[in-house]
């Protein structure tokens, strides 16, 4: 309240002194005189920024240059292979949750979805004797329903999703733990092992398949998110769920389906890791919680907008390099989670910053 | 928009209304209604029920909860996840570092609350100056504390013959725990009559209006991440306690639970109702019906399903009342 001029500029390489495009909107006008002045050569970065992430791209060649550099073997094909294939999953994982962010919500859900859609297809699928293929529409549907339900539940009633998604976690693995009293152990089938191996090959070419569904995920989300009707619905949803409403926009359809969405995609990034993982247990979806929401962050959406999931596939990538320069280069797995930790907080001091509280009265 | 509602109301107060008014007023009474139930039950049921050593395992717990809840008070979707692994790193740090130092004994209670507000404070002036969202900033902070606490020591540490030891077997037949969950709840009971408590709450229910009115509302929410974290450092006490070691796996055991308890308690989690009072009931209803699961020999798997179902419960009930007069958005 003491410093009544625009945010000021100065929290690392990535910062926009809009604090984003949407968020800073009306602060960010008083200080550039109407456009009337040239711009700063700070404002053109800060403009070019805002429409791609420069910043997470200039970051991600260096991080690789570091580890080309400083670590034995890291820029070799077998290396970047497996970064990608990691990165794929981690970007697998992250589908559902960028449309969360989008809307304005949070999801930590995933880890559960995740849990109980890898143990339906194996350890639930092999109990009850189904084929993988009913094994898959059982979890796609009852994760439909759940996340369905938390969607509305949130639009309907003004909860936070932060709290009705811890729960629906718990819920979810716990429908599967209840129906296999207990024991979280199952094992995938060998072909699904084959679509993340690292040494899998995909019609010939030495890359697994999952890097390139990853791929195609991307396009169409991309091709959803700029071309559909729904899509762009769903950044009206999250830039102001009252005007979207006013212009007859269902945002409590657009909140149940988005969350919906979200759940069925990590039950399918569930039955795709079990696979990379071999077997399962509950503790199969915890890293990659963490690691999704970083992602999304990471990438540059924002809470309610505006993002995109190409970005969310940068940020995942530039996570996973990140992780294995600092794993490389002697520290720990806990080190890694702190730097998780870190760097999550200094992409939203340069990002997510709300509104003054001043600017709303 | 809200003045004609509230008009609204006026005129025709039903049934519902007035009852959700009521619990709004009294937002304990539904958490003090349910924690009576279960005790009478599990008295029922339990002929030997161990207040010093039931109390020692559920202290964690309340302090957890209580710990969580100033943080949700002062609203604008402020809410501390970061409580429950801070408490586990606050246990880390008295095992592995004060006991070898010589500092194991009293001089540790206030080295640790410190620790503990300090961590808070940086939650809080994370989400206050640099305006981020406080579950994006304390998500973060839990990530960042379990893997310190992992970085200290990767597993368990004992805390040998220490006086923390003896809080659960009790003082003369005393619940030494007891004594943990009172200190805040009678700080508490004196915070919240002074300045601070009042702003808080006005900070919680309109933060703009809060802030025209003079009330500083960058320190006063800040403050309240601090005291969150204080109180989550003397929860790392029941916590060595009750097990006797500093466990790092253990960072995230209490934090839905925690939050179930608070929403349970009748804090509204949009800030500005409730209180730490409300939060013990809440935690302690839970602890009882845990209490009474074992001892129905209900399998262990259902307890996620439960503990989800509880928090979902408690926080559509909370919404519920404190949903003002309006039907449909």
């Amino acid at each position: 309240m003491t410093e009544l001029r625009t945010a000021t500029p100065g929290s690392g390489p990535a910062s926009d002194p809009a604090g984003g495009p949407r968020t800073g909107a009306p602060a960010s006008g008083d200080s550039r005189g109407g456009g009337a002045r040239a711009r700063s050569l700070w404002e053109t970065l800060a403009a070019t920024q805002a429409r791609f992430p420069v910043a997470q791209v200039a970051l991600l060649f260096v991080t690789f240059a570091v580890g080309a550099i400083a670590i034995e073997g890291f820029g070799s094909y077998n290396s970047v292979r497996n970064m990608l294939v990691l990165a794929s999953l981690v970007g697998l994982t992250a589908v559902g949750q960028t449309l969360v962010v989008l809307v304005g919500g949070l999801d930590l859900s995933v880890s559960g979805f995740i849990v109980a859609g890898a143990l339906t297809v194996t350890q639930l699928a092999e109990m009850y004797g189904w084929n993988f293929g009913t094994a898959l529409l059982v979890a796609i549907v009852g994760a439909g329903l759940l996340g369905a339900f938390t969607g509305w539940l949130c639009n309907r009633l003004n909860i936070q999703p932060l709290i009705v998604t811890l729960a629906m976690s718990a819920i979810a693995v716990g429908v599967v733990q209840v129906q296999t009293g207990g024991a979280q152990s199952g094992s995938a089938p060998a072909w699904l092992s084959q679509l993340s191996a690292p040494v899998a090959t995909t019609f010939g070419i030495p890359m697994p398949p999952v890097v390139f569904l990853w791929l195609a995920v991307g396009v169409l989300m991309w091709l959803f998110l700029s071309r559909t009707r729904t899509g762009r619905q769903i950044y009206a949803t999250g830039t102001n769920p009252r005007a979207a409403d006013l212009a007859l926009i269902r945002t409590r359809r657009i909140w149940t389906g988005v969350f919906a969405f979200s759940a069925i995609s990590a039950v399918l990034a569930g039955v795709i890791l079990a696979g990379f993982a071999g077997s399962v247990d509950g503790s199969l979806g915890g890293p990659y919680l963490f690691q999704s929401l970083a992602a999304v962050i990471v990438g540059g959406t924002v809470f309610g907008g505006p993002g995109d999931y190409w970005r969310t596939m940068i940020g995942a990538i530039l996570l996973v390099f990140l992780g294995t320069v600092i794993l490389g280069l002697g520290f720990t797995i806990p080190d890694r989670q702190v730097m998780y930790g870190a760097i999550i907080l200094l992409a939203m001091a340069a990002y997510g910053r709300e509104k003054k509280l001043s600017s709303r009265i | 928009m809200t003045i004609t509602q509230t008009a609204d109301t006026r005129q025709a107060p039903t049934a519902g209304t007035r009852f959700r008014l009521l619990l709004r007023k009294y937002y304990f009474a539904f958490a003090l209604a349910l924690f009576l139930a279960l005790l009478i039950t599990n008295l029922l049921v339990q002929r030997d029920f161990g207040w010093v050593q039931q109390v020692a395992v559920f202290a964690p717990l309340a302090l957890a909860a209580m710990a969580s809840t100033p943080a949700i008070l002062a609203g604008r979707g402020g809410i501390d996840l970061s409580i429950s692994p801070l408490m586990t790193f606050c246990s880390m740090v008295f095992a592995t570092w004060l006991i070898p130092l010589g500092l194991g004994g009293w001089p540790s209670v206030p080295l640790i609350l410190l620790l503990g507000a300090a961590v808070g404070l940086v939650n809080g002036l994370l989400t206050v100056l640099l305006r981020i969202p406080a579950v994006v900033v304390t998500l973060a902070m839990y990530f960042v504390l379990a893997g310190l606490s992992l970085r200290i020591s990767p597993s368990t540490v004992g805390i040998g013959d220490n006086w923390v030891g003896e809080i659960d077997t009790g003082i003369a037949g005393f619940p030494g725990a007891l004594v943990l969950i009172l200190v805040p709840v009678i700080a508490w009971a004196v915070l919240s009559r002074t300045l601070f408590g009042r702003q808080l709450f006005a900070v919680g229910g309109n933060d703009a209006t809060a802030l025209s009115s003079g009330v500083g509302v960058r320190s006063v929410r800040i403050a309240a991440f601090a005291l969150g974290g204080a109180i989550a450092g003397l929860g790392s006490f029941a916590l060595l306690s009750v097990v006797h070691v500093a466990d790092p796996g253990q960072s995230t055991a209490y934090t839905l639970l925690a939050i179930a308890s608070v929403a349970l308690g009748g804090t509204t989690l949009l800030g500005g109702r409730g209180g730490l009072l409300g939060s013990l009931l809440g935690a302690g209803s839970i602890f009882l019906v845990q209490s009474l699961l074992t001892v129905l020999k209900v399998p262990a798997q259902w307890l996620g399903l439960f503990y989800g179902g509880v928090l979902l419960v408690a926080v559509v009930v909370g919404a519920l009342i404190s949903r003002s007069g309006r039907t449909t958005s």
